[in-house]
């Protein structure tokens, strides 16, 4: 086993984590976001964007500017820095960027079954779909004419098609959309979590820990979406990823209804314990859980010959075109009052 | 209006705006596909023009299921002319803010009869 | 219309009762169409007033409306495609009741939930639910008022209609229909009264001739009774008889000349 040696590290993979070194220097610094939130119209950003990494990506758009352009052309450069990093990796390195893009191809294959199943034409759906999470075959999925045929044509083949197996496809009908895209999830975060711990070494350490988190945030998301919905304690249970700090009470989270039965089983676990004890009518879970991923992706740059700050980087460059998207909503929409909600990367 | 539509029958809301606001009325509960797969809502984004607008609000109006028309402001103004001459009292016409475009109650149809009336 | 318009009538005691009968309806119709107009302008006004103190509030709901949807995409990513994919089958409707105001129909829309449709509906599970949940109660809140505003709307026009129309009648009827019944009504009574001035002229005329022939008669009279004084008394009494038939063949005639 070569990988995390330092020796062997530096030789294959040392100068990519030199290059992801520089990206993450380029994300935006406290003092741009301190510029930006104080901006009165979208062109202001324009211009303060202009003096940093993203430089001059929106000359070509015309005014009056939306949030929509400036998310649209972040996420360009984004998929631009990656797939060059992609284009120069080698094993297991490139099989590791492969698994980041499998979450995007998992939500861009959902927008396309969505569209089937409610007999649309997915042509017009392709637009929309996130340019991370493009594979060659994708465009066959638009002529299917029912999931099986999605599945049976394409997606068996396709580099997602190992996390359908892991369901019962047959029972496709039986589940909503949401369902299927949990229980994709689940196989996807397991198969990741599975791979990282073979690469072991500093990747496992990082990686593990950031991917055990994620099966968490997912757990405990499904657990109180679905309080008094539809979802079977069953169903619910199919959709909690099996690793985990809290795969020892699964049992448990899945019979739970409300908030007060959840953090009597979370006593144990004083990180979400505490959390759900932040909860209140301005603060969500949701945005507890999600500034916890933000800090264990930032944590993920402090350690050197791993794979945690590839993974690291792209979480954190897409909660930066978020918090774009958001200054940019609250400054247009005239509600500066809520524009420092924003997660943010560097205090 | 009673040969328009029965009394007691139950009716749609529609909508033509941009995909924000089809959005926020279908996470409601308005959206609907009839028999025939027609929706009774319209994204108009820049690859919709005004002949579109204009055929499809044509095909709201004629719709007997049809009892209320949400528009946003900037649709409204691409068919302005086709909703000074509307005289119907049943679809009701309601012009609406969008996100991206502030709301002039100036231009609105129904608020510009109304301030004739109140001087 | 000239001032002087009338009905066509024969001038006669009898037209004359049906056009005063006539009058007496009109003015009470005419205050009863003021007053109906007097309501629905009332209630038009209390209207209008809704509809621009609603409209004028509606910017803020909806800026309200659409932040909360820029905060679920801002959590859950872009829902719009899910969203409108998801459309089926309408869960919120409206029902068309009516209103009466003053006789006139006001349709008013009333909002239904189909619970089996939204059941059906978009659910989402995974990340951005709570703030997918504000910003659907948000819409929820937004339609309802909208809602609401339709139905001012409906009666604003409805109501503007019917004020136009019962205006229309009271006009009609203070400056067109009155009047006429009016004009025919002084018209009946001056015909009639020129009728009462030609018989008294006429019964005048008939008593000066009948006095004349009276006169005459006398004259003839006294002329026999001297000639009789020589011949006797008994043939006065037949001469007399065929006088009195004669005067009343005068009177046709004397009838024709006036006429």
């Amino acid at each position: 086993m070569t990988h995390g040696n330092p020796l062997f590290y530096n030789i294959n993979d040392g100068g990519l984590e030199a290059q992801v070194h520089g990206y993450r220097a380029g994300l935006l610094t406290q003092h741009d976001y301190n510029n930006l939130t104080e901006c009165d119209n979208l062109d202001d950003m324009k211009m303060h964007l202009s003096s940093t990494d993203y430089s001059n990506f929106l000359q070509n758009e015309p005014s009056p500017l939306n949030s929509g352009v400036i998310t649209e052309k972040a996420t360009e450069k984004l998929v631009r820095e990656f797939n060059e990093l992609r284009f120069h990796a080698v094993e297991p390195l490139s099989t590791f960027l492969d698994f980041i893009t499998y979450e995007y191809m998992i939500g861009n294959v959902l927008k396309l079954i969505t569209a089937v199943r409610n007999g649309r034409g997915a042509l017009e759906l392709m637009y929309k779909c996130h340019p991370l999470g493009m594979f060659e075959t994708i465009g066959a999925l638009t002529a299917a004419q029912s999931i099986d045929d999605m599945y049976e044509i394409v997606l068996a083949d396709s580099p997602i098609g190992k996390f359908f197996t892991r369901t019962d496809k047959r029972d496709f009908d039986d589940h909503s959309t949401e369902e299927i895209r949990g229980m994709l999830y689940k196989n996807y975060l397991e198969t990741f979590y599975d791979f990282v711990q073979n690469l072991g070494g500093v990747t496992a350490e990082i990686m593990g820990e950031i991917l055990e988190f994620e099966a968490d945030r997912a757990v405990l998301t499904i657990t109180r979406q679905s309080f008094g919905g539809k979802t079977t304690k069953d169903r619910r249970k199919m959709l909690y990823p099996n690793f985990g700090e809290l795969a020892d009470i699964h049992d448990q989270l899945s019979d739970a209804e409300d908030d007060t039965y959840l953090a009597n089983e979370l006593k144990p676990y004083p990180l979400y314990s505490e959390m759900l004890r932040q909860v209140s009518k301005q603060v969500s879970l949701e945005s507890l859980l999600k500034k916890r991923a933000v800090e264990l992706n930032k944590n993920a740059f402090h350690q050197s010959f791993g794979y945690g700050l590839f993974y690291a980087f792209v979480k954190l460059r897409e909660q930066e075109i978020s918090n774009l998207m958001w200054i940019a909503e609250c400054i247009k929409q005239d509600q500066k009052h809520r524009v420092q909600e924003y997660i943010n990367i560097y205090e | 209006m009673t040969d328009k539509m029965k009394l007691g029958s139950d009716a749609l809301v529609a909508v033509m705006g941009d995909e924000d606001t089809v959005t926020g009325f279908l996470l409601a509960g308005i959206g609907d596909m009839n028999k025939t797969r027609q929706p009774n809502f319209l994204i108009v984004d820049n690859k919709v023009d005004s002949s579109q607008i204009e055929e499809t609000f044509k095909k709201f109006v004629a719709r007997k299921d049809i009892a209320i028309i949400l528009i946003n402001q900037h649709v409204a103004d691409q068919i302005r002319g086709l909703l000074n001459n509307y005289d119907q009292i049943v679809p009701a016409i309601l012009e609406i803010p969008s996100k991206e475009i502030p709301y002039d109650p100036s231009k609105d149809y129904i608020l510009s009869r109304v301030k004739q009336f109140l001087g | 219309m000239s001032s002087n318009a009338r009905l066509q009538v024969l001038p006669s005691r009898m037209s004359q009762m049906q056009m005063k009968l006539r009058l007496v309806g009109a003015k009470k119709g005419h205050s009863l169409m003021k007053k109906k107009s007097d309501a629905l302008t009332m209630r038009f006004r209390a209207i209008l007033k809704d509809i621009k103190t609603n409209k004028e509030g509606m910017s803020d709901s909806f800026r309200k409306a659409n932040f909360s949807l820029s905060d679920a995409k801002y959590n859950a990513g872009d829902i719009s495609y899910a969203v409108i994919e998801s459309a089926k089958q309408a869960a919120k409707k409206v029902r068309m009741r009516t209103d009466n105001v003053a006789g006139v129909t006001l349709p008013v829309f009333q909002q239904t939930v189909d619970e089996t449709a939204s059941a059906e509906g978009f659910t989402n599970i995974s990340r951005g639910g709570e703030q997918i949940r504000a910003c659907k109660d948000q819409f929820d809140e937004l339609l309802s008022s909208l809602v609401q505003l339709a139905s001012l709307q409906t009666s604003f026009v409805t109501l503007d209609r019917a004020i136009k129309i019962t205006n229309r009648r009271v006009n009609a009827l203070e400056r067109v229909v009155v009047p006429k019944i009016e004009n025919t009504i002084s018209y009946i009574t001056s015909e009639l009264d020129e009728l009462e001035r030609e018989d008294f002229f006429r019964l005048k005329k008939i008593r000066n001739k009948k006095m004349k022939d009276n006169l005459e008669k006398e004259k003839e009279l006294k002329q026999k009774q001297e000639e009789l004084a020589a011949k006797g008394v008994a043939k006065v009494s037949k001469g007399e008889n065929s006088l009195l038939g004669s005067y009343g063949s005068n009177v046709d005639e004397d009838e024709d000349v006036i006429v």
